[in-house]
């Protein structure tokens, strides 16, 4: 191959390897390397769109860790985290700090910081339930009916 | 003591943790019963449909109804539209009457005395004081697809609560502003200090699509848990999650 | 055989670099989210091979040793036309993340990354210099700019690596709030940075205070030919053999902004070097006008021909100004007791250089190839002609050093005259 290709010859191979790799970790996925992950925070970002750096780190008492101030699109975003081992068993999203960011934020798309995977499990009291208006006929289906019924 | 009532099309739950009389619980039903008269789509002498049908001047209107339309109003302004009383033609108060039927009872309750006690109007929630000393007001939010799950559980404390999605009574929720179904979201939770604006939002929220959480909270304050076809939950604004559930943090997207 | 260990080495060194990458990484099946991951592992694996890039060119004896300055030189092109590249996919990826994000367009999108990330600013500066001395040095543009634009353009890139490292570790998901990631990321850098400065810069100091090299005659060969005279004070520490080059700095106005390498015309003795330069129209033109005592800063010895073999004959084919380094190996390969034929190709007569030098040293035979193609009707560095002059070709061990056309005719031809072991060396090197 003459000289003066071999240098575009090494970057479509490189970018050729950094493709496989991004959708290799896509398809590795993990995000549950985070909830074992060093109590630095969890990286908050926006939703679904462009993946925003998280800065600083985090400061934990006990359990619970307030996370870095992250950075999202819309300016800083801080997250608290109660750990209990190394499984994360409550996430609150705190107000952005900043007015301008808050506004920003405001504005556009909210911010996804769960997963669907979440599972209240039974070692949650709930009290009742909130759902899309069920027919009479659902409520007797429904979880809050059971919870009406034992209470 | 819980006692649930039927009406509305629905069942309505009362969890009541403090005593009060039976003669109060009747009267926060009553409420809910006449608004259910008032308002009701499915029943053809019902004051709304009356109006709705040219039959009844609004000056001859009752004083509630006056309220309804005007807040209903004065929200489909706010959302642009998003948010409607008018559905093909016809009114349609359904995604307003019943959080603030169930906002008036609640006041009522209170008003007589009630201290501690969560109202859930099928579906649609509120709640005064606490479930018992020491603890505070847990609620969980259904799965749009599984009636047996939930996808999360919140700290509620004392707020309200009302989710809107189109998984159970059949409807497609519909943005007024183009006429067309909204698809972005599977179900939206609002929480709000008033189950009137959280009942509205929950269903303008919906219909906004993209943009509805983020409107919601500018203004009005309120939070919003929004859950996506995809299966991705977005929060929006300040909410305490219950603890001992077993979430996974998502990272960025 | 080094050649393939270090290859081996940056490759290892890229999968470091993945790996560091990896764990921190999060990507969902959104487009915003792809994007965004391959424009921070594109930049990532830029980076690192920006720092590959300058090391290779840092003049670390290891590499200078193991893989020669010429490869070496050629590598760092190959590689610095690949970082360009991915420098640019970067920033294509990064832009085209935030317009799927906000759809606003490109512009809008490029600049929205500034509202996200610290350094963008420097950040941009920097990627804007990068993109203009990859442009300057690019094949067709370089042959038309002097040689003090490209070499100035070019060490702008370092002011410019400066500026877009910040916003690495500033802004990169993998380093923030990761200290031990940012602290590897800082030391690649830090020692490349380092190794710079000691061995391109620091070296060729200390050395000139040992050496204290300064021009002692400038000799004109030929019309067009000079000849510059170097001493040094330290023979004993001198090692340079015949048909190495060095980088050569002259202290003097209208010279001290480039380092150019000239080929050891002589076989260097009591601390003495010569180089023999043809007038190429550059700097290589103003040699005349050096007076002696002129100090020098030199860098290296590179290259050059080795001999493979301690004993047989040889055959030196020199082109034009390529008699320099031909000249310096005849004369110690006819030291060595080696028979040697050369074969010294010109366009003009007046063009020959060295001919009474050659005509006083003993066994070596030089052959004169006198006159210009079209006139002579023939190629006399041709198989046949070179044959005709040299019939016991195909024995000896070959060097060649010319421009590159005729290097590569000459190669051609000793090929087919069966002449098995060939050394070349280019003159428009670097």
């Amino acid at each position: 191959m003459s000289r003066r290709w071999q240098g575009t010859a090494l970057f479509a191979v490189i970018m050729a390897g950094v493709s496989a790799t991004v959708a290799g970790r896509m398809l590795v996925g993990g995000a549950a390397d985070h909830a074992a992950a060093s109590p630095a925070a969890p990286k908050g970002s926006s939703s679904g769109s462009s993946g925003d750096s998280s800065s600083g780190s985090g400061t934990s008492s006990g359990d619970t860790v307030t996370g870095a101030i992250e950075q999202t699109r819309f300016g800083p975003v801080q997250v608290s985290v109660t750990f209990s081992g190394s499984k994360i068993t409550a996430v609150t999203t705190l107000e952005a700090p900043s007015e301008r960011g808050r506004d920003q934020m405001l504005t556009e798309y909210a911010t996804p910081l769960l997963e669907k995977e979440v599972i209240a499990s039974q070692s949650a009291r709930v009290d009742t339930i909130s759902g899309a208006t069920y027919t009479s006929e659902g409520y007797l289906a429904s979880v809050q009916s059971a919870i009406d019924s034992h209470t | 003591m819980n006692l649930t009532h039927r009406t509305m099309g629905t069942v309505v739950s009362l969890d009541l943790r403090c005593a009060v009389s039976a003669e109060l619980v009747a009267a926060a039903f009553e409420i809910l019963d006449e608004a259910d008269a008032r308002f009701s789509t499915f029943r053809p002498e019902s004051e709304l449909s009356r109006l709705g049908r040219g039959e009844l001047e609004l000056e001859a209107a009752s004083p509630a109804l006056r309220e309804v339309l005007r807040l209903g109003d004065a929200f489909a302004r706010a959302s642009g539209g998003a948010f409607s009383v008018w559905r093909d033609e016809t009114l349609d108060a359904n995604g307003i009457v019943k959080g603030w039927a169930a906002q008036r009872a609640a006041e009522l309750l209170v008003a007589g005395g009630a201290t501690d006690f969560c109202l859930n109007a099928g579906g649609d929630l509120i709640t005064r004081g606490a479930p018992a000393p020491g603890l505070s007001w847990q609620a969980g939010i259904r799965d749009p697809e599984d009636a047996a799950r939930l996808l999360g559980v919140v700290a509620l404390g004392e707020g309200a609560m009302a989710t809107s999605g189109a998984y159970e009574r059949g409807g497609h929720i519909v943005d007024g502003r183009s006429g067309g179904a909204s698809d972005r979201w599977s179900s939206v939770t609002v929480l709000d200090a008033d189950l009137t604006v959280a009942d509205v939002l929950a269903t303008a929220v919906f219909a906004m699509g993209a943009e509805g959480p983020g409107w919601a909270h500018e203004e009005f304050g309120s939070a919003v848990i929004a859950l996506d076809a995809n299966g991705r939950l977005s929060v929006t604004g300040k909410v305490d999650w219950a603890a001992d559930q077993g979430f996974r943090v998502a990272s960025p997207c | 055989m080094k050649r393939g260990l270090v290859t081996l080495l940056v490759v290892v060194g890229g999968l470091a670099v993945v790996a560091l990458w990896w764990p921190t990484a999060v990507v969902t099946a959104s487009g915003a989210a792809l994007t965004t991951a391959v424009a921070e592992l594109a930049g990532m694996v830029g980076s690192y091979l920006v720092c590959i890039q300058l090391l290779l060119v840092a003049r670390v004896p290891l590499l200078e040793r193991a893989i020669g300055l010429d490869r070496l030189v050629a590598w760092h092109k190959v590689v610095g036309t690949s970082t360009l590249f991915l420098v640019l996919a970067h920033v294509s990826f990064m832009t085209l993340s935030q317009w799927i994000s906000n759809g606003h367009g490109p512009i809008a999108a490029y600049l929205g990354l500034f509202g996200l990330y610290p350094d963008m600013l420097t950040a941009t500066i920097g990627t804007g210099i990068v993109l203009l001395a990859g442009l300057l040095s690019a094949q067709g543009l370089r042959r038309l700019l002097p040689y003090e634009v490209w070499y100035w353009t070019h060490v702008t890139t370092y002011v410019a690596i400066f500026l877009t490292f910040l916003h690495q570790v500033s802004a990169g998901p993998v380093f923030t709030g990761h200290p031990l990631a940012r602290g590897v990321w800082i030391a690649m850098y830090a020692a490349t940075g380092a190794s710079i400065l000691f061995w391109r810069i620091a070296m060729p100091v200390l050395r000139f205070a040992e050496h204290r090299f300064q021009v002692v005659a400038v000799v004109p060969e030929s019309p067009r030919m000079t000849s510059v005279w170097i001493r040094s004070r330290r023979p004993d520490l001198l090692e340079v053999r015949p048909g190495q080059f060095m980088l050569f700095r002259f202290l003097e106005w209208g010279h001290l902004l480039t380092a150019h390498p000239y080929s050891i015309s002589n076989v260097p003795a009591d601390g003495l070097i010569r180089i023999t330069v043809a007038d190429l129209g550059d700097h290589s033109g103003r040699l005349r006008e050096l007076r002696p005592g002129t100090k020098v800063l030199l860098e290296g010895p590179f290259g050059g021909f080795v001999g493979r073999r301690r004993s047989g004959a040889v055959l030196l084919v020199a082109g034009g100004a390529g008699i320099g380094p031909i000249r310096g190996l005849a004369e110690q390969f006819a030291r060595m007791g080696r028979s040697v034929v050369v074969l010294y190709r010109v366009s003009r007569r007046e063009d020959l250089a060295f001919y009474d030098e050659f005509t006083g040293l003993p066994d070596i035979s030089v052959i004169t190839l006198v006159g210009r193609r079209d006139e002579l009707g023939f190629d006399p560095l041709s198989a046949e002609s070179i044959g005709y002059y040299v019939p016991d070709a195909a024995q000896r061990e070959a060097f060649v050093c010319g421009p590159p056309a005729m290097i590569e005719r000459t190669a051609d031809s000793l090929g087919q005259l069966g002449v098995r072991r060939v050394q070349f060396e280019e003159l428009s090197f670097a």
